[in-house]
């Protein structure tokens, strides 16, 4: 058995090793940003991280040094050490310099937030989102076009890139929640209370998206897609569109669920 | 030094009649502390189960309806019926040692909590042998899932019952302490003289009487949706789907500090014993402490915030606010120890974990108090590994450290330093390899609550590692249940304070009789054990 403080002291330090490589590692992960808003926020996310590792940095260093230069050492037997009790000064620079961070953090998040949530003047599309257990139904506005998914069919969104497309996201049952990890964005989608966002896709391609907010058995298989093409497919896509049917119900029965 | 002639005290019957009918604030304590490690027991297999299904891609062994079970039981058991009675059953045995008293100030009401707890507490593990099972709608209970129409089953019945119950158990629980903490201190204890964990547990009961009646509000009000023709929560008749979401979290959110705050107290107890030093700013940990249960009040919406229903900015500069005592609280643990004579027995090498834990906690819950971070985060991974960070990393860091470090009072005997090592080693291990995976997968995308992904996502290979930890987290409990086994089956041998500790709970008999002191040394400190053994020539403590 190894001795107890120096066992410990290992431990502690292999965790700092861990976790500082691994903290490293995560803080490139997030999924690269593919609209405008994704951008601002992808922006954040870095901005938090670098102040996340220099707390962590200050914080379990200290807290390394701490542990390694004041373990009990044989020449401290018979002794105890010096028993201070507080510093007025301590207290108000470990007071002051949080205050101080949280500020300028919060100052990042109102500006993030501004440009994640901005509204577009007069977007061209708007498409309403509503979500039902377990599928998405896309109507878009000024259309006849109704997009659904089913049992064999995934439910896919399309829209032009480089342009706000207006969101218009309500439930007919239960909460769900619109989630697409590449717009690194989500909204809730809950009944009796409607919610509207833009997003503004960059790049064209195949987005995967899934509900977030548990919905009930199915909510694992209640994905859906957004395919962002260019404005002239787009427009094309719409026109061929089949107008849907007239709809006799807002969401089909749950038997009809993937 | 004063003496104070200990009050007669009831007949305590012997054996299991003793434990059924007794009054006594230790053994009322350690009927909490068991009952609620067994539930965290109970909990613990039910993650082992989610963890098991979500190894791999497909549905392999409980299915979508049980994994959702699964999911509502175990965070429902570990907030409700492990998180806070374990806080409750410390506090039950260790404050009124702490603050030189014999006994609670309600002994019955005492007992009245703790079997209003036990009964609730089976009502809700009940569900588990009904038709259709235990409730599926997530420890959140988010309507309109939770209503009649989505949730017809008695699952959820049970639920809200077994609920209604252990939160008024808390909040009588909390009624108690309060009236113990302010009407039965030892002459000399001013509150400024109380031990850190006393005055958390103060802070904390004062958090359940705010917190718990309006759980238990809205509880009723979704009975009464449920059973009576109620529309609190039902958009389609004028009520609200959001209301409830409100009401859960201006509980939730508390509740989350409930279940720290005590644990923040043994951390510092320790902190300071095992580095030889007093605490250092006792009252900037006060206020500290304080002041995060103040701002608890008004931060609940960060769990809102992707609702559009709420003033994200301003929950989120509340939220952030939390950090600076928080930060206080690690800067004046860091300075307790700067320049101590530290040693790392099995409590304080919790500790230590917690620290260090307990900071990436910390750090990652000021990232999803963020909005703008939050719309990509919220419901993902990335939120079920922080609060698990804060959860584990933290409060069950310290309750063991509290428990390692309590035990040698409660039965006379100190727990294997080797077993309790090796504990710690498999939970260190096994906690960074089950949650770091899991803020990668948050950011990923992977949202909570999903029994299943496809393969093409990519995330197969981070849950591997996040079941292997799973394991490995199962596994380190059992030396600590055969370090309990082990000890219990020792005769006693500890004398009153085998630690060197500083507050009255070590000048006690260890266990203490009924009555608790035969004696009490003068208070005329926060350390008034230290303080004696100072003025006996014994200043240098073990």
């Amino acid at each position: 058995m190894r001795r107890p403080s120096g066992g410990g002291l290992r431990r502690m330090l292999s965790v700092v090793g861990v976790a500082v490589p691994v903290a490293a590692a995560v803080a490139g992960c997030l999924p690269a940003p593919v609209t405008a808003q994704a951008r601002a926020t992808s922006t954040l996310w870095t901005q938090f991280v670098i102040a996340a590792a220099v707390v962590g940095a200050i914080v379990w260093g200290l807290i390394t040094v701490a542990i390694v230069r004041y373990r009990r050492r044989p020449a401290d037997a018979g002794s105890i050490p010096p028993q201070i009790v507080d510093s007025r000064n301590l207290e108000i620079a470990w007071t002051v310099l949080p205050i101080l961070t949280i500020l300028g953090l919060f100052g990042l998040t109102l500006v993030a937030l501004g440009q994640v949530d901005a509204r577009a003047v007069s977007p061209r599309v708007t498409v309403d989102v509503t979500a039902y257990r377990w599928q998405w139904r896309f109507d878009y506005e000024g259309t006849a076009v109704s997009v659904a998914g089913g049992p064999d069919q995934p439910a896919e969104m399309v829209v032009p890139v480089g342009e706000p497309v207006h969101i218009v996201l309500t439930s007919v049952d239960v909460a769900h929640s619109f989630f697409v990890p590449a717009f690194l964005f989500k909204r809730d989608a809950i009944p009796g209370h409607p919610n509207e966002f833009d997003v503004t896709i960059d790049e064209p391609g195949v987005y995967a998206g899934q509900c977030a907010e548990f919905c009930g058995v199915f909510h694992d298989r209640m994905t859906l897609r957004v395919r962002a093409v260019p404005r002239d497919v787009f427009d094309t896509w719409l026109a061929g569109q089949v107008p849907a049917a007239p709809s006799t119900s807002a969401a089909p029965s749950a038997s009809a669920a993937p | 030094m004063s003496t104070i002639v200990a009050p007669v005290h009831g007949l305590e019957l012997p054996g299991l009649t003793g434990w059924l009918t007794t009054t006594d604030h230790k053994r009322i304590g350690i009927l909490y502390i068991t009952a609620a490690f067994a539930f965290f027991l109970v909990g613990g297999v039910l993650a082992e189960g989610m963890r098991a299904e979500l190894a791999v891609p497909g549905i392999q062994l409980v299915g979508e309806q049980g994994y959702d079970q699964l999911f509502t039981m175990h965070g429902t058991i570990m907030l409700l019926l492990f998180g806070t009675p374990m806080a409750i059953g410390l506090a039950n045995y260790v404050v009124p040692l702490q603050i030189g008293t014999d006994e609670m100030s309600f002994p019955r009401v005492n007992a009245l909590s703790f079997w209003m707890f036990l009964t609730g507490s089976l009502i809700v593990l009940s569900s588990f042998l009904v038709q259709g099972g235990p409730a599926a709608i997530g420890w959140t209970g988010y309507v309109p899932l939770s209503d009649a129409t989505y949730e017809p089953g008695v699952g959820v019945d049970l639920w809200i019952v077994g609920l209604i119950l252990t939160g008024l158990s808390a909040v009588i629980g909390a009624v108690n302490f309060i009236a113990t903490i302010y009407g039965r201190r030892t002459p000399g204890m001013t509150m400024f003289r109380m031990p850190i964990f006393t005055w958390n547990i103060l802070v904390t009961a004062l958090l359940i009487l705010f917190a718990f009646p309006v759980l238990t509000a809205a509880l009723a009000m979704l009975f009464i949706d449920r059973h009576l023709g109620g529309t609190f929560f039902q958009p389609a008749l004028g009520g609200s789907a959001v209301l409830w979401q409100h009401l859960f979290w201006f509980f939730g959110h508390p509740e989350v500090y409930i279940l720290i705050l005590p644990f923040f107290g043994v951390i510092t107890e320790i902190v300071s014993v095992f580095s030889r030093k007093p605490i250092f700013g006792y009252a900037a940990f006060v206020f500290a402490t304080i002041a995060i249960a103040s701002l608890s009040m008004s931060v609940w919406a960060h769990h809102m915030f992707t609702t559009g229903a709420v003033s994200n900015p301003f929950f989120a500069i509340a939220s952030f606010a939390i950090a600076v005592p928080t930060g206080i609280k690690f800067f004046n643990w860091i300075a307790t120890m700067w320049r101590g004579h530290l040693t790392f027995e099995t409590p304080m090498l919790w500790a230590v974990g917690f620290l260090y834990l307990f900071l990436l906690g910390g750090i990652t819950g000021i990232i999803v108090a963020s909005p703008a971070l939050d719309y990509h985060l919220q419901d993902t991974y990335f939120v079920v590994a922080h609060f698990h960070n804060t959860l584990i990393g933290g409060s069950v860091f310290a309750i063991f450290a509290g428990i390692y470090y309590w035990f040698p009072k409660m039965t006379g005997r100190r727990l294997s330093e080797t077993l309790g090592r090796i504990q710690f080693g498999l939970w260190v291990v096994g906690f960074t390899l089950t949650f770091l995976p899991q803020y990668e997968l948050g950011l990923l995308g992977m949202p909570r609550r999903i029994a299943d992904y496809a393969s093409a996502t990519g995330w197969t290979d981070l849950n591997v590692a996040s079941t292997v930890g799973a394991v490995i987290l199962g596994l380190g409990v059992v030396p600590f249940l055969v370090a309990v086994g082990e000890a219990l089956r020792r005769p006693p041998d500890q004398g009153p304070d085998p630690w060197g500790g500083a507050t009255l709970e070590w000048w006690a008999d260890s266990p203490p009789p009924p009555g608790n002191f035969r004696d009490l040394p003068p208070v005329r400190s926060v350390r008034p054990v230290f303080d004696a053994r100072l003025e006996a020539g014994g200043g240098a403590p073990t």
